[in-house]
């Protein structure tokens, strides 16, 4: 069994785990503690301390796996270990609590030093009322133009499957690109 | 569970914009102790609004004037909610919401707050808003046509300094009326790069091998993601 890994990060209660859960057909692995710090209680009850783990299989021989990262900065030491060897990741932002915008940057930064892969972002909990739309959020966060946002609800199948397959999109143009780039390495080198 | 936060993390003001642009209807609760207000938006514009004391509901202004006072307010909390079916808000307010910005804060003068989170340094690079919305009832100045003039192409604040003769502040002045109008933004500024593949994809170390190997993958989850989707 060869297996592919994906990793979904985000600020703390992005809808991470809730995203996982939506598109991993067995049950999500999870490390979800009661949350003790009292600011963070008034948010969700139970957090991600280690990680979330959900697969999908592809085929009979190849399996994606997702992996989504502890959302609080203190666990940040357990990004790096997730990050080695993926194929690409995902960075949820809640569309409904600008507060966290900044928390999403740092997160957007780490990661952009930590790995070189394709990632995309995902504007979560946009069928709640007055969510911010993925344009102005693209503006927050400072987001290049060439960099997908994507309105998405994150218990909604189609919506989650909607963020992957973008990611993979950039996966594969990465790829197209990667080796049109050599083509013309070995053309040159031939002339 | 609704949109909510504090003007210190999304002004009034970007607030008052992302509502009209998405032609929301519903009403945003503010709270700035010892006061509470209300801004009600249909379809995308403030109708109404009311400023009250939060103990004895003592009404403090209502109409124009509150959203004029809200935009003072730097600290408040917010939380937007539908509309509550059972209510019936009369129409107060005719004006724009460009038009209750901009005179809330001339009333103030304080320019600097008309950007919202937007913090201008002399290097920050400018450009105009590449889908430029509809006609409102606000008219230029000279000033603003002859900032707007100069970005025909994207420039820094240094440079716009420069072409217009202006002094730092007065160039900022307009700068920030331009962005709070939507005319004019600032280019983003995060850099990423995406250059190589996992290595995990990369472990073959050669070309093709990788290409064909990525592109397999990329279709097979997303036919596996389509069956899912059509089993549901």
């Amino acid at each position: 069994m060869v297996n592919y890994k994906i990793v979904i990060t985000g600020a703390y209660a992005a809808g991470k785990s809730q995203f996982i859960r939506t598109v991993s057909e067995i049950d999500v692995v999870d490390t979800d503690v009661p949350v003790t710090h009292a600011e963070e209680k008034e948010l969700k009850h139970h957090t991600t301390v280690g990680l979330d783990f959900g697969t999908l299989s592809i085929d009979a021989e190849q399996r994606l796996l997702l992996f989504g990262t502890p959302g609080q900065e203190r666990f940040d030491f357990m990004w790096e270990i997730l990050a080695e060897g993926c194929l690409g990741y995902i960075v949820l932002v809640d569309s409904c609590r600008p507060a966290h915008f900044n928390e999403t940057i740092v997160v957007l930064e780490r990661f952009a030093e930590m790995t070189p892969v394709p990632f995309v972002v995902a504007a979560t909990k946009q069928d709640l009322p007055g969510a911010l739309p993925p344009m102005y959020i693209r503006r927050r966060l400072g987001l290049p133009t060439d960099i997908p946002i994507l309105a998405c609800v994150a218990t909604d199948y189609p919506s989650v499957s909607d963020v992957i397959s973008t990611l993979l999109d950039r996966i594969d143009v990465l790829a197209q690109d990667s080796s049109s780039s050599s083509e013309n390495n070995k053309e040159h080198s031939h002339g | 569970m609704a949109l909510e936060g504090n003007f210190a993390d999304m002004p009034l003001i970007d607030l008052m914009h992302v509502f009209h642009h998405g032609r929301k209807t519903g009403r945003l609760l503010i709270a700035n102790a010892p006061f509470k207000a209300m801004l009600w938006f249909f379809d995308g514009a403030i109708i109404n609004a009311g400023v009250v004391t939060q103990n004895a509901h003592e009404r403090v202004a209502c109409g124009e004037q509150a959203v004029f006072d809200m935009l003072a307010w730097d600290d408040a909390q917010f939380v937007f909610l539908p509309p509550n079916p059972q209510e019936t808000v009369s129409v107060q307010i005719q004006h724009s919401i460009d038009w209750l910005i901009i005179e809330g804060l001339r009333r103030r003068d304080q320019p600097q707050r008309l950007a919202g989170t937007t913090k201008l340094q002399p290097t920050s690079r400018l450009r105009l808003v590449p889908m430029l919305r509809q006609a409102s009832d606000i008219t230029l100045t000279i000033e603003d046509w002859r900032i707007l003039s100069q970005l025909v192409q994207e420039l820094s604040v240094a440079e716009l300094v420069e072409a217009t003769g202006w002094n730092y502040d007065q160039t900022l002045k307009v700068l920030h009326r331009l962005i709070a109008l939507n005319l004019v933004e600032v280019c983003s500024e995060i850099v990423v790069s995406q250059r190589s593949l996992s290595p995990v994809l990369m472990a073959p170390n050669h070309e093709h091998m990788v290409e064909n190997r990525v592109r397999g993958l990329v279709q097979a989850i997303k036919a596996r993601l389509r069956r899912t989707s059509a089993s549901a």
